[in-house]
């Protein structure tokens, strides 16, 4: 039996509910592009690849067609992504949950905004900022996180206010750095191979919490608060290590293995974060050795990958 | 009226189509990254409602199966809306 061929049924479904100019001028060619495609892929993985590219394809082409123009798209988006992200910070909040988790309701609207609004063509590096910042500032401000209701003083909610600006403000900028147009620049690759980094690491503490029964889907939801946690500490204790590693050493390999080498520094800074001082994380690691270096694993990864990455 | 635009997407498409009539898929691949699968329909969309290129669906093969490709070439009045914005160009250029 031949396969169905892919798209299909989805060009039936837009015939009924897109404008017909739409399907006419962008869905048909796109879908036809996927179907041209899928047929010619040597083999079945690719075949799926192209399908899976060729869906994105539709769906960006989809998005682009709305009417009207960007500015209300952008609006739109912008307020989805407040909606979304106060549905989260509440339902955090009212459920008490961890710590970690309501953080992560409120960096992920953050992070997600400039990636939506690439997707939906903005060009400049100073929107997708604009817009990452006025999402992270907004959600706390609707969940009710900046006290708007009138339980604390003035001064408390403008202090309030304030230190979530410093907090949030480079988080949104680093951000729209990574996602953003511009072009390799130094800053960019910088940012880029930390949160490489603490992508990685996030992805190697996750696996090697897995044996001691956390649940993958809570930690999945714990992910934007430990990209961040991460990328912070190899920003602030590796890369400034590295960069004068750079001054001397140019190939990824070397640099890979320079940032193994100076991997103990963001986890003596990881380790201070959990027990509180020095001797308490010296304690730790005399008596559980094997859980200190289990710990340690994911900096020591992540180490890697920002040694690999950074700009030559 | 307002003044017919050329924004940079456009003037490559017409760049690239006058070398002769193509598919969107080939224009992407061979604008080099500057044109986005994605969104290339919906750029030649606008181009064709402009009048700057037209587009006629690929004959098929007997028995072939799927949406028929669409093949896209320039207009007279693309190629004079390019040849016009080049000398826009070369006019509002510095003199030295």
């Amino acid at each position: 039996m031949a396969p169905p061929l892919p798209g299909a049924r989805l060009h039936r479904l837009l015939l009924h509910w897109a404008p017909a100019a739409v399907v006419r001028d962008v869905v048909e060619p796109t879908i036809a592009d996927l179907q041209f495609e899928a047929d010619r892929a040597p083999t079945s993985l690719e075949r799926k690849q192209v399908i899976l590219r060729g869906y994105v394809a539709v769906l960006r082409a989809l998005v682009f067609s709305i009417e009207p123009g960007g500015a209300i798209r952008t609006a739109l988006a912008l307020s989805a992504l407040c909606a979304v992200g106060t549905v989260l910070v509440t339902a955090a909040r009212a459920a008490h949950v961890d710590g970690r988790l309501l953080n992560s309701a409120l960096l992920a609207p953050v992070m997600l905004t400039p990636l939506v609004l690439r997707m939906l063509g903005t060009t400049s590096s100073r929107r997708l900022f604009g817009g990452a910042l006025l999402v992270a500032m907004l959600t706390p401000a609707f969940a009710s996180g900046l006290a708007l209701d009138g339980a604390q003083p003035v001064w408390m909610r403008v202090m309030r206010a304030l230190a979530m600006l410093v907090v949030l403000t480079p988080m949104a900028a680093a951000a729209a750095i990574v996602v953003g147009p511009g072009r390799e620049t130094f800053p960019k690759r910088a940012l880029t191979a930390v949160a490489l980094g603490g992508s990685i690491a996030t992805a190697a503490f996750l696996v090697a919490h897995r044996p001691y029964g956390e649940q993958l889907s809570i930690g999945l939801a714990m992910t934007p608060f430990y990209v961040t946690l991460f990328a912070a500490l190899f920003g602030l204790t590796l890369l400034p290590l590295l960069l004068v590693v750079r001054a001397f050493i140019a190939r990824p390999r070397l640099l890979a293995i320079a940032g193994l080498i100076c991997s103990p520094a963001p986890v003596i800074a990881g380790s201070y974060l959990d027990h509180g001082t020095l001797t308490a994380c010296l304690d730790a690691l005399r008596h559980t050795p094997f859980a200190f270096a289990v710990s340690s694993l994911p900096f020591v990864i992540g180490a890697l990958a920002v040694g690999w990455r950074l700009p030559r | 009226m307002p003044l017919p635009t050329l924004p940079p997407t456009e003037r490559l498409v017409l760049e690239l189509l006058l070398n002769g009539p193509d598919f969107g898929l080939n224009l992407v691949a061979k604008a080099d990254g500057a044109l986005k699968r994605g969104t290339v329909y919906v750029t030649l969309g606008r181009m064709e409602r402009k009048g700057f290129i037209t587009s006629e669906q690929e004959p098929q093969a007997a028995g072939a199966i799927g949406l028929p490709r669409r093949i896209y070439r320039v207009t007279p009045l693309g190629k004079r809306a390019l040849r016009a914005w080049a000398t826009l160009l070369r006019t509002l250029a510095p003199e030295h």
